[in-house]
């Protein structure tokens, strides 16, 4: 009799987490807990790192292969819900409500701020070169790449589609450094700015007509889409969303993508890419090598953003120059990146409000990365 | 005269509802052609071999003629119903004479699910002449047939979906395999390098993107500066619309002023303009106080009331059940 319940306790202890956990779960737990520390306490991007962190704690937590529990088994209901990263519709659903949300009119009113976001992309590229060097495959590199996009539906949509087996790491490096905006893009601001630059008064915004707006994402969709067809399905959904916000008749449809539907959809790919990190999978030398490349295309993607709108003031008349401090914006990561701009700004002249200025580039970011990423896919995939 | 506008408007309104109708009608042909070419439309014969002494055998052990089938489609399409024929004959008048299918015929069971193809994939038929043998064995045998090519047709016998002529007589005397250089493409057949029955007939030819990308392109400067071109021009072409976005709502915003105007309007217009450049020349202090001081003005102009009061019935009576009080938990009260 002792000896079955000592066999039967000694089996349910094989079954639960302490008997199966190892070194590389509890430091993804603590990862996750790092996380949600960081979105509560700083509340750096809350929206994101909460449900990842959580994801991460979810999907480290020690179990017995087999039980279909595990993200990665066949029939587990978190298989189900991580379908959406797999064959990436996540993403470009979370696009739709990104595109009902944006107000284009801060580019529209100012065209030449869209360069600028063009420039930016050039860190996605920087680290694709950098990572076929360190041996990655041309596919994987890609993949990598994309996190200077900083945009963290596109990294998903990306990899996915690419890299399937590094997409953990992917979407967690950008959602990480998308977070880590505020630290990461100020010194690199300062860095290739100087105290008269940064003090560059722009011109206020034109009023810009409801016609406009609407004609704005029907004519990117076709610009765009015939240009790089295999970026459809973010930029439809982008534009489409835009659509749906400007034309004025479709309100219920705009309320819901950008209210519920991408509510929703953040929750689950949150919670699944955050899944998706389980320490047997994830704590390989590869996930390092790709944050430490996600870390470079991020500050290469700030610095030419800055770098390229002082070569634009060289053809700019006085009174029409753009604050570099603005260029960081390029680099998607809407709106955190147009705010660092912003709070910069202050820094230097109290009265300089530059985040109307800075959602310019920043939306045109959202646009090129979403541009950059189709490139990719139809070079590599 | 009138009566005669009167005619031609209602002939003219007739004609555009016509018109509507013939578009629509139009679109959802459109749409039904497209719909159907994403089906068996896209299958192509791709290989044959004739003379099969020892190459690809059936599953009864048997080397027989075969000929595949290649779903150049990126969905599922399903073959069953269609029909293989290397006899086209009366093929414009229909395909059932008396209720009988026309000798050469083969239609392809509905039953087997093995004749669903996924995307871009390959499907083995046995050019044996034994139906009987099950659903990959035709009614007919090239080795036998008058004819030299093999017909792929539609369900209901109609279409004529793929046809593919080969050299039958060199096909009949030596071992050798006849298709598409390029898997689904058309235009350039010949004799194959190699027998690839089930698989693409690009095995040894075909390079890998990335492959390509790494022999040509090993340190990726080149698609950087391609891919680097394409956003800028992306970009680009969107900034050259937004410009004339800006230019041409200027022109009409112009156009409306001028229609509107007034030689007392455009003084107005005038002190207007000397006003904006007012404006732009404020700094932020003086517009905030003059926002105040417009603030405290217009909420200072509430001593007229209007002195109506509305008095509207609530559109609910009284329950208890919404009433906050009852619901909470009241102090206990000692009892003395």
């Amino acid at each position: 009799m002792f000896e079955f319940f000592k066999e039967g306790l000694i089996q349910f202890f094989g079954y639960s987490g302490f008997g199966n956990c190892t070194w590389g779960h509890i430091i993804m737990i603590c990862v996750g807990l790092f996380f949600i520390a960081l979105g509560v306490i700083k509340e750096f991007e809350p929206m994101l790192l909460v449900p990842i962190g959580f994801g991460m704690i979810v999907g480290n937590i020690p179990f017995t292969d087999g039980l279909q529990i595990g993200v990665y088994e066949n029939g587990a209901v978190l298989n189900y819900l991580y379908f959406g990263v797999i064959k990436g519709f996540y993403p470009p659903l979370i696009f739709l409500g990104i595109g009902a949300m944006t107000d284009f009119s801060a580019l529209i009113s100012n065209p030449k701020l869209i360069l600028v976001g063009a420039a930016a992309q050039f860190g996605i590229f920087a680290a694709y070169a950098i990572a076929l060097l360190l041996g990655f495959t041309p596919m994987e590199a890609g993949a990598i790449g994309i996190i200077g996009g900083a945009d963290g539906p596109t990294a998903i949509f990306l990899s996915s589609k690419l890299a399937p087996s590094l997409m953990g790491a992917i979407a967690v490096s950008a959602y990480s450094y998308m977070a880590l905006v505020p630290v990461i893009q100020p010194p690199i601001m300062r860095l290739f700015t100087n105290e008269k630059e940064r003090l560059i008064r722009m011109r206020p915004p034109r009023a810009v007509t409801h016609r406009e707006k609407v004609l704005f994402p029907l004519f990117c969709i076709l610009l765009t889409a015939f240009l790089v067809p295999s970026g459809i399905p973010l930029l439809g959904m982008l534009f489409f969303g835009n659509l749906l916000k400007e034309c004025g008749v479709t309100k219920r449809l705009a309320n819901t993508a950008s209210g519920p539907l991408i509510d929703i959809v953040t929750i689950l790919i949150g919670l699944t890419v955050g899944c998706s990190t389980q320490a047997t999978n994830f704590l390989t030398p590869k996930s390092i090598l790709i944050f430490v490349l996600g870390a470079f295309s991020f500050v290469v993607a700030t610095a030419t953003g800055v770098l390229f709108v002082k070569f634009l003031n060289l053809f700019l008349k006085e009174g029409n120059k753009i604050n570099p401090l603005i260029g960081n914006a390029g680099v998607s990561a809407v709106p955190d990146a147009a705010r660092v701009s912003y709070v910069e700004g202050m820094k230097y002249d109290k009265t300089n409000y530059l985040l109307m200025h800075a959602m310019g580039p920043n939306v045109a970011g959202v646009i090129g990365s979403a541009v950059a990423a189709g490139i990719l896919l139809s070079f590599l995939y | 005269m009138a009566l005669r506008l009167y005619t031609l408007t209602s002939i003219f309104d007739h004609f555009m509802k016509s018109f509507t109708k013939y578009l629509v009608l139009l679109a959802a042909l459109l749409i039904t052609a497209s719909t159907f070419g994403q089906s068996v439309r896209d299958l192509r014969f791709n290989e044959i071999l004739i003379k099969n002494t020892d190459n690809y055998n059936d599953e009864y052990g048997r080397n027989v003629p075969w000929i595949e089938i290649f779903n150049t489609a990126y969905n599922n399409v399903n073959i069953a119903g269609c029909y293989l024929t290397d006899d086209t004959t009366g093929f414009a008048a229909g395909r059932k004479k008396g209720g009988k299918e026309p000798e050469h015929w083969y239609r392809i069971p509905k039953t087997d699910i093995h004749t669903n193809m996924p995307q871009r994939t390959y499907l083995v038929f046995f050019l044996d002449a034994q139906p009987l043998y099950g659903t990959f064995h035709v009614n007919f045998d090239p080795r036998t047939s008058k004819t030299n090519y093999i017909a792929l047709i539609s369900a209901d016998g109609k279409d004529l979906i793929d046809l593919m002529y080969y050299p039958k007589e060199q096909l009949m005397d030596t071992v050798l395999s006849y298709g598409l250089k390029e898997d689904g493409i058309t235009g350039e057949a010949g004799f194959l390098d190699q027998f690839t029955p089930g698989a693409s007939n690009e095995i040894l030819t075909k390079v890998s993107k990335q492959e390509r990308l790494k022999r040509d392109d090993p340190y990726g400067i080149g698609l950087a500066i391609i891919s680097m071109s394409v956003v800028f021009t992306a970009l680009i072409l969107i900034f050259a619309m937004l410009k004339l976005f800006g230019w041409s709502s200027r022109k009409i915003a112009q156009k409306n002023a001028k229609k509107t105007e007034t030689p007392d309007m455009a003084k107005t217009a005038e002190a207007q303009k000397e006003g904006e450049k007012d404006i732009e020349q404020m700094t932020g202090e003086e517009a905030a106080a003059i926002a105040t001081a417009l603030h405290l003005h217009f909420n200072s102009m509430h001593d007229e009331e209007s002195e109506v009061i509305t008095i509207n019935m609530p559109s609910k009576r009284y329950s208890p059940w919404a009433q906050k009080e009852l619901t909470m938990k009241r102090t206990p009260v000692i009892r003395k």
